[in-house]
């Protein structure tokens, strides 16, 4: 009896023993299999989840567009500043305020922890509407368009070979298609990521659709943090935007 | 003799009543996305559920407040946004179709006077089988984290 119940004991420890062990190994694959999951590196996305980071920022042409007041926006418009950019287009009812509204939670997102203006190097942000309709979108239209979203937000358009220049080199395609009707009323298929560039006026990265408010607010936060130095240390002084020469033959 | 035969007549148009698909076709959260007082286009979103047996489909949707209104898809080809018009919107046999941001919409457009948050707008949606629904559809702001985050 005796020893039939030590026997028995005997078994159900090696029997914990070997449950145990099976569990360590369990365990150890796992952190060996997270690892090599780790060192495939692709640590752009891992860093910043809501967001395509580029590692070589993209150089934008010169471009002249005019504000919803009226003013030139150029490339210097660009410059000392961090800048979402989103194209779209007033007549757009689903995908454009979709995008406006996310936009405004960004913005207020920052604005609520005070981090509208990078600190070190004392870089604003500014978002920036460009309608790829200027047949229809007059800066007047623009301005009372995007005071209903956010008054501090910029509302530009201006010739069409102008909107391409400057979209074409950050892939924000557009394509015109005829409306339903027979009035010559239009469509416009457009990108919806929003576009993020750095001080120097460069594409840095594009945050695609759907749009998470509050993990782009804390990635464009990580992204300023990483590049904001590289575009403000060497030129504090001075004002600087980089040109795309390659795209600059006349 | 007549009168028993009147019954039966009642009883009959009842039944034709209820046998029509009045009911087995409603709309639930309907609402049409506050715009900018310039917007030249809104959109209307709702959930159309089909309690009966057989597929059912929105052929037209109208309102007083806009001189037209498609049935649209916002869909993502390439990267790039585009919004189809529908011939139709198919609601499955008890089933039901979600109309919401970034997909399937109503598009409001030539707006008589662009309606403003809290305004009712007024639509009738006529369905494949002569079922036509009258809606009174409330304006509102798309809900947004940061209107979430205020109303706690
Ligand atoms: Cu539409």
């Amino acid at each position: 009896m005796d020893d039939k119940e030590r026997d028995r004991n005997m078994s159900v420890k090696t029997g914990i023993r070997n449950f145990i062990m099976m569990g360590v190994l369990l365990l150890l694959a796992g952190f060996w299999l997270g690892k090599s999951k780790n060192s495939v590196p692709d640590i752009r996305e891992l860093d910043f989840p809501s967001a395509t980071v580029y590692e070589i920022p993209v150089p934008l042409p010169r471009f002249s567009l005019t504000d919803d007041g009226g003013q030139e926006f150029n490339e210097w418009n660009l410059s000392r500043k961090w800048t979402f950019m989103f194209f779209g287009y007033t007549f757009c009812p689903d995908v454009c305020p979709t995008a406006l509204v996310d936009l405004n939670d960004v913005y207020n997102n920052l604005l609520e922890k005070g981090d509208l203006i990078e600190k070190k190097f004392k870089v604003p942000t500014q978002f920036v509407f460009v309608s790829v309709d200027p047949g229809r979108d007059t800066p007047e239209d623009l301005k009372e368009y995007m005071n209903y979203f956010n008054e501090e937000f910029i509302g530009v358009t201006g010739a069409s070979g102008m909107i391409d220049r400057l979209a074409r080199p950050m892939g924000a395609a557009y394509r015109r298609v005829p409306g339903t009707d027979d009035e010559g009323d239009y469509f416009i298929d457009h990108s919806a990521s929003f576009l993020l560039i750095d001080p120097l006026g460069r594409l840095r990265a594009s945050f695609p659709p759907p749009h998470d408010p509050g993990q782009m607010a804390d990635d464009f936060r990580n992204i300023r943090n990483e590049f904001t130095a590289e575009c403000c240390l060497p030129y504090q002084d001075t004002e600087q935007v980089i040109f795309d020469y390659r795209k600059e033959k006349k | 003799m007549k009168k028993i035969l009147f019954y039966i007549s009642v009883l009959l148009v009842s039944i034709s009543v209820s046998s029509s698909a009045a009911d087995s076709i409603m709309v639930q959260d309907a609402w049409v996305r506050s715009a900018p007082p310039n917007a030249k286009a809104l959109a209307a979103y709702m959930k159309i559920i089909n309690t009966s047996a057989e597929q059912r489909a929105l052929i037209s949707a109208s309102s007083s407040r806009f001189g037209r209104v498609e049935m649209h898809k916002s869909e993502m080809h390439e990267g790039i946004m585009k919004m189809i018009p529908q011939k139709q919107l198919t609601v499955p046999a008890g089933g039901s179709l979600l109309l919401k941001p970034m997909s399937y919409h109503l598009m409001l457009m030539k707006p008589v006077s662009v309606p403003r948050e809290g305004d009712l707008v007024d639509f009738d949606l006529r369905f494949d089988d002569g079922t036509v629904l009258h809606l009174r559809v409330p304006v509102r702001a798309a809900k947004s984290g940061r209107m979430m985050k205020s109303h706690d």
